[in-house]
């Protein structure tokens, strides 16, 4: 089960940057959201696959696909230059780090006992939400504030005319 | 759920900053022409004066002892001591974005507001030692600032140097965010005091790398070296106070941030902390050359100032190395100084209404004299920024260095005093166009015909920065053992 959502969320993920046609790539962007959607489920983690399916997948992909149609650009600009060392040395590096993280994953003892743990109790949004306004509860303000100055900074830099 | 009275205490500091933050935009709505000139004055005031409130509930709690704390939140002294430097960075860069914003044409409300949220950000940053609220805090002082870099938007490269700045933080806080997941899947724990036992403990190699990750979130901050390319370019583009505060508040709070997280609460056992201490080391030394080499050969005053501000990333760093609590309490007074000093620097720019991208060197020729008692302060800050002996910066890099020669690291003293050798020649340069070069021809006349400079509040924060350099540099026993020192207590 676990195979088939991580290989979901990969072939999105991949197929998203491989596809030059930004709306398909859009789509392929939720193929990718529901794979990890459906790792929260195993993740015993309903909740968490709720939100990702409802916020991502829903809200955050149509305000994208909407910003693409807006813009009216369907096609990627093709690169001004091949650089090819830079793209042989990226994929280079990429694969050295990614041996070497599968490397550190399988030599990881502490992985290896997780797997002989018992599986967590599910969590529920009652939890959830008693959990973000007891101990959670500046990092809850802060959010908010984050947000709305996240929002005064992009309206201040677009605006036209103020 | 009720707060207790110790609760609101820890969030009244935050709270003012934070409301005044939320309620200036509004204000800034207002395009009534004939009273948008009392509304921008109203707005500062308002800015400062919540400043000003935090600042007096910070002093409050300082001289009470008192340290609340609300949830992972915690108002001990190191998060006062950064709450006070904050608020004064905020204060000085208000007072200078008055006179620069009005020399540029571009008066906007927004650039408080958003300047206030950094504030409160970070404090936040600094006073916590819990990864959610760390991020949260990173962020929040982070994205107010890309967006203040791209202030004047007039100017095209103010967009180009926000933009490059905001990608490299983005990929920045995102390495944070995958290191405290790291961590955080390996410990089962937010709060890096459980974390640093854990890994006491179980050493586990992917741990380690989260651990990296997140000293490269904080390094990035900083603008330590392999992570400093954003520094010119986005000091460039922002306005000189907002460089100013970027430079100084910036850098003070994530350093007091590592300073709570690494040597702190991460406490590592010694083959993992020795590691981290290597390659701390060579970062540093790597940031004290890169820095200085590249500030000698910039025609940009500027840009010089963005090259100098990482090389002084690097003294910082040094005190990290060498790790004693005398040496932490020279870097928090390397950076109080460090704060008037700077602040000073940039302000220069702005008390001669330099404006776009006329920061050359040969813009400031001969302008010393036109007004002399500003010039000296600046000079004077020049003075500590090079690490001249009766001024408050000679004392911050000698504790550091003395330090790091008592715990045996006497090559990277002997390298942080010749980087601050080579650092006079690019600090002294200043004055020299200030005081000895004729004004290029042309300048004169473009002078005479471009309205008289006014920039009466730079000027006096400019004063006030070159008298508190003198000052502390006078009084550097006792700043050190009644303020830095007290504010380490926490720890011990």
């Amino acid at each position: 089960m676990f195979l088939v959502f991580a290989l979901i969320t990969l072939l999105g993920a991949l197929a998203m940057f491989r596809q030059r046609n930004v709306v398909v790539a859009g789509l392929c962007m939720v193929l990718t959201f529901f794979g990890v959607a459906g790792l929260f489920v195993l993740l015993a983690n309903p909740v968490a696959a709720a939100l990702q399916i409802i916020v991502y997948s829903g809200a955050i992909m149509v305000l994208v696909l909407f910003v693409i149609m807006l813009l009216n650009s369907h096609e990627e600009e093709p690169a001004q230059s091949g650089r090819l060392v830079q793209a042989w040395g990226g994929a280079l590096l990429a694969a050295v780090l990614g041996v070497g993280a599968v490397k550190l994953v399988l030599q990881s003892r502490t992985l290896h006992e997780l797997g002989a743990s018992p599986v967590p109790a599910p969590i529920t949004l009652n939890k959830l939400g008693v959990q973000i306004f007891s101990e959670h509860l500046v990092a809850f303000e802060v959010v908010g504030l984050l947000l709305l100055a996240a929002m005064i900074a992009a309206v201040s830099i677009a605006k036209r005319k103020l | 759920m009720k707060l207790s009275a110790s609760e609101i205490q820890a969030l009244l500091p935050l709270f003012f900053p934070a409301l005044a933050a939320c309620l200036l935009p509004i204000a800034a709505l207002d395009r009534d022409q004939k009273s948008t000139k009392w509304i921008r004055g109203a707005l500062f005031a308002v800015a400062l004066f919540a400043v000003g409130l935090s600042f007096h509930y910070f002093t409050g709690l300082w001289a009470q002892g008192f340290q609340p704390s609300i949830g992972h939140l915690r108002m001990d002294r190191l998060a006062q001591f950064t709450g006070i430097f904050v608020m004064v960075a905020a204060a000085l860069a208000i007072l200078q974005l008055w006179d620069h914003l009005h020399h540029e044409g571009w008066v906007r409300g927004e650039s408080l507001s958003l300047l206030l949220f950094s504030c409160v950000g970070m404090v936040v940053f600094a006073s916590t030692s819990h990864l959610l609220l760390l991020f949260l805090g990173l962020e929040l002082l982070s994205i107010p600032l890309y967006a203040l870099t791209a202030t004047v938007r007039t100017r095209p490269q103010a967009v180009e140097g926000g933009l490059k700045y905001f990608l490299t933080g983005a990929v920045a806080a995102s390495c944070f965010l995958m290191g405290a997941v790291l961590l955080y899947g390996f410990t089962g724990s937010l709060d890096v005091g459980v974390i640093g036992a854990a890994l006491n403990r179980n050493p586990e190699p992917l741990a380690l790398l989260g651990a990296a990750l997140l000293l490269l979130g904080f390094l990035f901050k900083i603008s330590a070296v392999p992570f400093h390319q954003w520094t010119p370019d986005a000091y460039e583009a922002a306005p000189h106070p907002i460089a100013g505060f970027m430079s100084v508040a910036t850098k003070g709070a994530a350093l007091i941030a590592l300073l709570r997280v690494f040597p702190g609460a991460l406490s590592m056992g010694e083959p993992l902390g020795a590691k981290v201490r290597m390659a701390v080391a060579i970062l540093a030394a790597a940031t004290l050359v890169l820095g200085n080499l590249s500030a000698l050969s910039q025609t940009n005053v500027k840009r010089m100032l963005a090259y100098s501000s990482i090389s002084h990333a690097g003294y910082l760093l040094l005190g990290l190395v060498a790790g004693t609590p005398n040496a932490q309490a020279g870097m928090l007074f390397y950076l109080a100084v460090y704060l008037a000093m700077n602040m000073g620097a940039f302000g220069l720019l702005t008390v001669f209404g330099l404006v776009g991208d006329r920061t050359h060197y040969d813009d400031l020729r001969g302008l010393g004299w036109k007004r002399p008692g500003v010039a000296l302060a600046a000079s004077l800050c020049m003075f500590s920024l090079a690490g001249i002996p009766p001024t408050a910066g000679f004392y911050g890099k000698y504790m550091i260095f003395k330090e790091l020669i008592g715990t045996g690291h006497v090559g990277l003293a002997l390298l942080g005093v010749l980087a601050s050798l080579v650092s006079v020649y690019y600090y002294l340069r200043v004055m020299v166009v200030l005081f000895m070069e004729a004004p290029r021809p042309g300048q004169a006349r473009e002078a005479g015909e471009a309205p008289a400079v006014h920039a009466p509040f730079a000027g006096a924060t400019l004063l006030v920065c070159g008298f508190l350099v003198i000052l502390a540099g006078l009084i550097h026993p006792r700043l050190m053992n009644d303020f830095a020192l007290r504010a380490l207590d926490a720890f011990r």
